[in-house]
C-alpha cells in the first residue's frame, strides 16, 4: 500500500485529536456512576424491568413529539397501501433538512429512482464570521435497482459493508480563490431512506406501522424502529420513530433519544421541483471566477 | 480496594493517561464527545474489574475501548442509518492539505468500526500489526487485509482532491 496514504491518515488523525483534553469532572463523574450502579445491583434492583419503565416514561414525554392516537399494532390493509406507496413515491422533489438536523451536507432530491441521475448539493459552507468560503456538488447515477437491492439485502446481513462506492462528477468552488473546479470523483452512498430502503425496513420487521397520528394538523402515519433491548454500546439508540404524511407518505419528522439523554427531533421539508427550487441544488459560480484544471 | 483509594487512583490514571486515551477514543467513536462517553464506559469498566487486572491498567482500558468501539458501532450503526438520507463523501477543498487531511479523517470516522480501528491502531498508536492483531484478538492476516480495505476507501474518497491538489501544484 503507498505510503502517502498512510501519512495522511497519521497526520490527519494527529490533527485531529491534537487539542483534545478529558473533561475535569470525568473521573468524578466516573466513580460517581460506578457508585450508583453498585448500590442499585445491592438494592437487587431489576435493570432490566426500570429500563422498559423508563423508556416509556421517555417516549411519553417527547417534547416533539405530536400528539398521537395510535394504536398499537396497523391494520394489514394499512400496512399494504404503505408498501404500495412507498413503491410509487418519485420524482425530484426537493429536500431540505430543518436546521439541526443530524444529516449531512445541503440539499437533495427524494426518493431518487434507480438510473435517475442525482445531484447532491454540499454547502455553501459558512465560516464563523458568516461568510460562504466553500460550496459543491456531487452529481452522479443512482445505481440500478439489483444493485440498490443486493446493497440493501447485504447491508443488513453484515454491517461491515460500510457503503456503496459510486463514481460520479463533482463540483467545488472555492469563495477564498475565486476558483473553482469539476473533476471527476467518487463517494459512498449510505443507507437510503428512500422506497427500496423503507421497504425492505418494514416487510424485515424492524419498521413497525404504528398507526394514524396527527401531526401539526395533518394526517400522518407513525412508523416506530425496532431498536434493540440490549445494547452495549457506550451511546445508543434508545427510541427512534419517524411519521410520514398520509396522503403522499413523504416522511415528516423523525425523532431519536439516545442513551446518553440526547434526544433530537427534526423535520423533513418538501418543496416543489420548480426551476427555482432546483437551482437551489446547483452551487453558484460568480462571474469572473478561474476554472482550475483536474489531475 | 477500599473506595477512597479507589476514587484517588482513578483520579490519577485519568490525569496522568487520560488525555492519551481520549485521543484514541475519539478516532475510534468519531469524535470527541462520543469518544469520551466511550472512554467513561471503559473506565466504569476498570473500576468494576481493577482488583483482578494484572500489569498496567492502561493496556486493560485500551482492549476495552477497542472491543467497546467495535462492537457497539456494529450494532449501532443499524439505527444511524436511518439518519442518513443520502452520506455523499465529505466535501474537500482540492486547494489546501488542511482539508486533505480533514477529509481524511471524515472518511475515518465513517469506516466500518473494524477497519477503523485497525487503522487507528496501525497509524495512530503505530503498532506493528502483531500487536494491532493481539489488541484485537484477531490474526496477523486479518490485520493485514483490513489495514489495506480501510486504506483503499481512504485512498478512493481522496483520490480526486489529491489530483486536484497535484495539479493546482503543477499551475
Amino acid at each position: 500500500m503507498s505510503s502517502d496514504i498512510e501519512e495522511l491518515a497519521r497526520e490527519g488523525m494527529r490533527e485531529f485529536t491534537a487539542t483534545m483534553r478529558v473533561s475535569p469532572d470525568l473521573a468524578a463523574r466516573t466513580f460517581e456512576r460506578h457508585r450508583q450502579r453498585r448500590r442499585v445491583l445491592r438494592a437487587g434492583l431489576s435493570l432490566g424491568a426500570a429500563g422498559v419503565v423508563a423508556a416509556a416514561a421517555v417516549i411519553a414525554a417527547v417534547a416533539h413529539g405530536p400528539a398521537t392516537q395510535a394504536t398499537p399494532r396497523a391494520a394489514p390493509a394499512l400496512r399494504a397501501r404503505l408498501l404500495a406507496a412507498f413503491d410509487t413515491a418519485s420524482g425530484d422533489i426537493l429536500y431540505t433538512p430543518a436546521p439541526g438536523a443530524p444529516l449531512h451536507g445541503g440539499q437533495y432530491p427524494a426518493f431518487p429512482q434507480p438510473g435517475q441521475q442525482v445531484q447532491v448539493r454540499v454547502g455553501p459552507a459558512v465560516s464563523s464570521d458568516g461568510k460562504v468560503y466553500k460550496d459543491g456538488e456531487y452529481t452522479f447515477t443512482m445505481p440500478s435497482q439489483s444493485a440498490l437491492q443486493y446493497y440493501i439485502d447485504h447491508y443488513t446481513a453484515d454491517l461491515d459493508q460500510g457503503g456503496l462506492q459510486l463514481s460520479g462528477t463533482a463540483i467545488w468552488v472555492n469563495h477564498f480563490k475565486h476558483a473553482w473546479r469539476q473533476c471527476q470523483s467518487s463517494f459512498i452512498l449510505g443507507f437510503t431512506l428512500d422506497a427500496a430502503g423503507i421497504r425492505a425496513e418494514i416487510a424485515n420487521g424492524q419498521f413497525t406501522v404504528i398507526g394514524p397520528a396527527e401531526l401539526d394538523g395533518q394526517q400522518a402515519i407513525e412508523l416506530n424502529f425496532n431498536v434493540p433491548s440490549t445494547n452495549e454500546a457506550p451511546v445508543h439508540t434508545t427510541a427512534e420513530r419517524m411519521w410520514v404524511n398520509a396522503t403522499t407518505y413523504l416522511p415528516m419528522r423523525g425523532y431519536q433519544r439516545w442513551s446518553n439523554g440526547r434526544q433530537s427531533a427534526f423535520d423533513y421539508v418538501f418543496l416543489p421541483p420548480t426551476p427555482q427550487n432546483l437551482a437551489k441544488l446547483r452551487p453558484t459560480i460568480p462571474p469572473g471566477y478561474t476554472r482550475a484544471a483536474c489531475a | 480496594m477500599h473506595h477512597d483509594e479507589q476514587r484517588r487512583a482513578l483520579e490519577l490514571f485519568v490525569a496522568e493517561r487520560g488525555d492519551r486515551l481520549l485521543r484514541t477514543a475519539a478516532l475510534l467513536a468519531g469524535g470527541r464527545a462520543d469518544g469520551e462517553d466511550l472512554l467513561q464506559s471503559a473506565l466504569e469498566r476498570l473500576l468494576r474489574h481493577w482488583r483482578r487486572i494484572d500489569g498496567d491498567p492502561e493496556n486493560y482500558v485500551r482492549r476495552t475501548l477497542y472491543n467497546l468501539a467495535a462492537d457497539g458501532w456494529r450494532r449501532q450503526r443499524l439505527w444511524q442509518r436511518r439518519a442518513v438520507l443520502f452520506e455523499p463523501g465529505p466535501p474537500v477543498d482540492p486547494a489546501t492539505a488542511v482539508d486533505l487531511r480533514d477529509a481524511v479523517v471524515r472518511v475515518l470516522v465513517r469506516l466500518p468500526p473494524r477497519q477503523r480501528a485497525v487503522l487507528v491502531l496501525r497509524y495512530f498508536e503505530q503498532l506493528s500489526e502483531a500487536e494491532t492483531a493481539a489488541a484485537l484478538g484477531c490474526s496477523v492476516g486479518t490485520v493485514k487485509s483490513t489495514a489495506a480495505r480501510g486504506l483503499i476507501r481512504l485512498r478512493g474518497m481522496t483520490a480526486s482532491a489529491e489530483n486536484a491538489e497535484a495539479a493546482a501544484v503543477k499551475e
